[in-house]
Parts: structure tokens; C-alpha cells; sequence
């Protein structure tokens, strides 16, 4: 049996392995993350996927990397790391099971010291961990340089359409195709009569505009009093009496609130 | 646990036996350091050496020197075509023992520990697998009585490589039973330079000390066996001895299991007087030229180009 010691110490070097798996993985996942995030800030999409798409690479990327490390995970690594012991080590490992060796014995005795000083920094290699951060740096300034300085990027439409709802405007509450295919309820409330709510063949052309960049200072003129709703539809209609004194023109009124409003969570 | 970590602790002063073992020799041998370790490591796996060199370069002195260090009984046969095996083991002379005349064994010059056969290839053959036997066997036959040789055993074989004529070279068999073949060459300018200094005042005895019994001696030899050693050393070793068989283009005959297990056992003695507790592969390679170099039968093309066992060694290795 060998002794308590060295199978621990044997742990121990297998954890260190592990740790160093760990950050090189973490290092090269924030470098992932960000390269993704530059790419795909050349795309027209809206900022929830901009967030999403290269955060979900670098999980997948993450998850990746460290089985494969894992799984790379040898003895190996931590000899490379320190010739000094390479050879010490091997022996050690290779004749744990060596009973009643006093040469074992002493080899683990010495191992056991040396452990002391070697360092599972050695694993880090120094010069691809730099290379990482710089150019993870080198990426991440490019991102600050293009928003800070309002680089003007012409964006790439998606090419595919089903992955058209990741462009701006095209929110999850856009319902594309005919309106008529809607099932409206038929019960004994009334919402109105479908073809109300139908657009037809009609086109909407909607220009959004301006951004913040693209004011004009010389063009300001005073500023008007606008009076401000909350959403697009009216949470609440009011009436006054003298306008509508007749109750059905209340219900009625009621009814088509509770319309827009159902319109709305379809 | 007391014990054993007594004996580790033992272990960490061995450096510094074999350092003062291998100075105490400097006394006596200039230079030369590569054959006295080598012959260390022979004396360590309890095995046999060939030793081979021209005339006039210390061979006696050194063995007679190591054998003084480490408190051995030191013997030395000169091999001549007359010498006979009972030269070497003993025979039964007739002695008068009260009045009555009785046979007593007279143990020959092989019941030592350390035995010098100097131009070994010089004796007949019959001699020669006498001698071998006892190194073998560790033990010699006389009529019908057996004598177990004292331990350590260890017979330090000499040839000489050129005056061939008149000689009786060793058959591959029994050449496959020394351990190693030692090289002696000619020393440095410098270490002449000392010899000569040494050797040419009025008294050139040195008086060297005893510094391990033949005890201690047996427990290194045990030692040697369990210093641990790399499975992927190991494999390193196999292979080498492995390819000796396999380059065909410039070897005939390559070398035995004998090979593998005798260069195991000589990188743990290596690694031994280095001090270390395991077998590194420079062990390895540094004793495959003198584990393997007689057991290599080269080819005509190698002999042809005039290649030396120990330059097909270093292609191997590469």
C-alpha cells in the first residue's frame, strides 16, 4: 500500500491541473465572448440578441473547451510544467502499488519536499495567457472605439429569414401573414368585426428617425408641449358627462377599451 | 514506520558514500572516473565486467584499489594457454592428518570476492568456462563436492584488444554473461601529467581507507534491485534493445533479454551512485553503450565502413 501521503499529493496535483484547466478556459471564453460580440455588432439586430448570441456561444464554448481539457487532463501537463520533477513524478506514480520498497519510500519522502516548491504556476503558460488578454484588450478597445466615437457602421441585414425577428422593429409582438387567419372569440361580447382589424395588402412604411447622433443643433427650434401617454393604447377612457350622458355610448365605449385591449395581448 | 524512515534517511547519505568511495580511489586512479563507475555499477548488480584496454593503463591497480575500499578479498589470475582449471578453483591435495594420509580441498585464487582474470582470452577454453561457470553459478564443482564462493562475487575480466595471436576469443555465449564491457582508454594529458608525479616519488602508497564493509556492500546490491524505475523507462530500454535486432542494416546479431534485463538493472545502479531514488533515462542511454557493446554482432556493411559497436549504439539511441 503507499503511503496516505502520496495518493493525496497525487490529488492535489490532479486539483492544481484542474484549477489551471479552469482559468485557460475562462481566459479564452471572455476572449470568445467578445470576438462574437464584434462580429455580430455588424449585424442589424436588436441589442437583447447582440447580448444574447455571443453569450451563448461562449457558454458553449465554455462547456466545450473544459471537457475536452479535462479530459486532456494527464500527468503530462504538470512534468512538461516542471522538468526538474518530470521524471520523480512518473517513477512516483508508476510505483505507488510498490510494497515493502525502501527506495519507494524514500522517493516519495523526497517527492513529497520537492512538491513544496514546485509551482502550478508553471502550468500557465505565461506567454499564451498574455496573448489572450492582449488581444481580448485589442477587441474589447475596438468595441469601446466604434460606440464611443459613434462610428457610423453600415449594419449587415441577416440573411435569413427565419431569423428575421432579431431585427429591430420586428419584436415578438409583430404578427406576421393575414389577419385574417385570426380566431377571434365568438362569444356573446362583441370585439368588433374583423375586417376592422384586417390591413390587407397595405403597406406600413415607418421611418424612425432621429437618433441622438443625428441632431442637428442648428435646427433646434423652441420646444413644443407635447403631452405624453403611457403605451399605445389607452389604458382608460375617460368621458365627461356632458359629451356622453347616454349610458349605451358608455358601454360602448367600455367595450371597445376592452377591445384595444385584448387586440393588444394577442 | 520508525525503521523505514530511518532507512530513507539512510538512503539521502548515499550520495556521500559513493562521492568519499570514488575519491578514496582518486587517490590511487588519475582520472578514469567513467570506468570506476562503471565497475561501481557492476560491483552494485552483482555481476561480472570485461574490461577491455591496452597494456600499462592500471587495470590491476584500479580493481585492486576498489576491492581495498570496499573490504573485499582481492585475487588475480593471469591467464596463460597452460593454465589449467584447477589452477583457478583448487584441487585436492593429499595431506597426512594423524598418522593418516587424507585428501583436503585447496581452494584455488576464485574463492575471493573479487577476482582480477587478466587476459582472460588468453586461457583455453576449458579454463575459461571454468571461470565462467563460477562467475555464473557463484558456486564451483570439484569431483563430486560442491563449494558455494563467498558474497560479493565479482570477476573483473581483462582483454586486450590487439597481440591476438596465440588468444582463444571468448565464444558470444559466455561473452553475454559479463554485465558490461568497460573501455579503458588512454588518460588526459593532464592525468598523465599527475600519474607520472604520483608514481616516480620515493613512496607512491597512498594508503586508502576502508569506507563500506562487505555488508554494506550486500545491502547497496539489494538496494540497487528496488530502486523504482518508469514504466515509460522501461519501455525507452526495451526498445533500445529491441532495435538491435531490428537494424538489420548494420547489425548481424543483436543482443538477448539478458540485454534488457541487465540495462534495467545497470541505470538502477546508475541512478543508484548518483544518489537519485529513480532511474532517469540519461541512466538509460549512458549504460547501453557498455550493457550492449559485446553483445552487438555487426554486419559486414558496418564493419565495412568501419563502424564501432558503440557508434551503431549512439544511432540507436538517436
Amino acid at each position: 500500500m503507499p503511503p496516505p501521503f502520496i495518493k493525496a499529493l497525487f490529488n492535489e496535483v490532479k486539483l492544481e491541473m484542474l484549477k489551471i484547466a479552469l482559468i485557460s478556459t475562462f481566459l479564452d471564453t471572455i476572449m470568445v465572448f467578445f470576438v462574437v460580440y464584434f462580429v455580430v455588432s455588424f449585424f442589424n439586430i436588436k441589442f437583447m440578441y447582440l447580448l444574447l448570441i455571443p453569450g451563448l456561444m461562449a457558454v458553449i464554448f465554455f462547456f466545450v473547451s473544459i471537457l475536452v481539457r479535462i479530459k486532456r487532463l494527464r500527468l503530462k501537463s504538470m512534468e512538461d510544467a516542471n522538468p526538474q520533477i518530470k521524471e520523480m513524478l512518473r517513477t512516483a506514480h508508476d510505483n505507488m502499488d510498490a510494497e515493502n520498497n525502501i527506495m519507494a519510500a524514500a522517493l516519495f519522502a523526497e517527492l513529497k519536499e520537492k512538491m513544496k516548491t514546485v509551482s502550478s504556476g508553471n502550468l500557465l503558460e505565461s506567454k499564451k495567457v498574455v496573448t489572450r488578454i492582449i488581444s481580448t484588450v485589442i477587441i474589447v478597445f475596438l468595441i469601446i472605439t466604434v460606440s464611443a466615437f459613434n462610428v457610423n457602421l453600415k449594419k449587415i441585414d441577416i440573411p435569413f429569414e427565419k431569423l428575421r425577428f432579431m431585427v429591430p422593429g420586428a419584436g415578438p409582438g409583430v404578427i406576421e401573414g393575414n389577419l385574417t387567419t385570426l380566431v377571434f372569440n365568438e362569444t356573446d361580447v362583441v370585439y368588433g368585426d374583423a375586417s376592422i382589424a384586417k390591413l390587407g395588402n397595405e403597406e406600413i412604411d415607418l421611418n424612425m428617425n432621429p437618433t441622438i447622433s443625428e441632431i442637428d443643433f442648428n435646427k433646434i427650434s423652441e420646444a413644443e408641449q407635447n403631452e405624453l401617454r403611457e403605451g399605445g393604447v389607452p389604458q382608460e377612457i375617460g368621458v365627461t358627462p356632458d359629451a356622453f350622458n347616454n349610458q349605451q355610448v358608455l358601454d360602448e365605449a367600455e367595450q371597445a377599451a376592452n377591445y384595444s385591449q385584448r387586440i393588444k395581448n394577442i | 514506520m520508525g525503521k523505514e524512515m530511518e532507512s530513507v534517511k539512510n538512503i539521502e547519505k548515499l550520495k556521500e558514500t559513493f562521492s568519499n568511495v570514488t575519491k578514496e580511489i582518486s587517490k590511487v586512479i588519475v582520472g578514469q572516473e567513467e570506468v570506476i563507475e562503471q565497475i561501481l555499477v557492476a560491483i552494485l548488480c552483482d555481476a561480472n565486467a570485461l574490461l577491455e584496454s591496452y597494456p600499462g593503463l592500471g587495470k590491476t591497480t584500479m580493481v585492486k584499489t576498489i576491492a581495498n575500499v570496499l573490504d573485499l578479498k582481492f585475487s588475480r589470475i593471469q591467464n596463460t594457454p597452460d593454465l589449467m582449471p584447477s589452477d583457478i578453483i583448487g584441487t585436492y591435495v593429499i595431506e597426512e592428518d594423524k598418522g593418516k594420509k587424507v585428501f583436503r580441498f585447496q581452494k584455488g585464487p576464485v574463492f575471493a570476492n573479487v577476482i582480477l582474470a587478466d587476459e582472460i582470452n588468453r586461457a583455453t577454453p576449458k579454463t575459461q568456462s571454468a571461470l565462467l561457470e563460477a562467475m555464473q553459478e557463484k558456486q564451483v564443482t570439484v569431483g563430486n563436492q560442491t563449494f558455494e564462493l563467498e558474497r560479493p562475487f565479482f570477476v573483473l575480466a581483462t582483454q586486450n584488444p590487439i597481440d591476438m595471436e596465440g588468444t582463444y576469443p571468448l565464444p558470444e555465449a559466455q561473452v553475454d554473461r559479463f554485465l558490461l564491457k568497460i573501455l579503458v582508454g588512454y588518460p588526459k594529458f593532464d592525468d598523465e601529467m599527475e600519474i607520472i608525479n604520483r608514481y616516480t616519488k620515493a613512496s607512491a602508497d597512498a594508503g586508502v581507507r576502508v569506507l563500506l564493509s562487505k555488508e554494506s556492500l550486500t545491502l547497496l546490491q539489494n538496494l540497487t534491485r528496488q530502486v523504482p524505475i518508469a514504466d515509460d523507462i522501461k519501455k525507452r530500454a526495451l526498445e533500445i534493445v529491441a532495435k538491435t535486432r531490428t537494424a538489420k542494416d548494420l547489425i548481424e546479431y543483436g543482443a538477448s533479454p539478458r540485454a534488457s534485463i541487465g540495462l534495467i538493472l545497470a541505470a538502477k545502479a546508475k541512478a543508484l551512485l548518483d544518489g537519485r531514488k529513480y532511474v532517469s533515462a540519461k541512466d538509460v542511454e549512458d549504460m547501453a553503450y557498455p550493457v550492449l557493446r559485446h553483445r552487438l554482432i555487426l554486419n559486414f556493411k558496418a564493419e565495412r565502413d568501419g563502424k564501432t559497436p558503440d557508434d551503431v549504439i549512439r544511432e540507436i539511441l538517436k
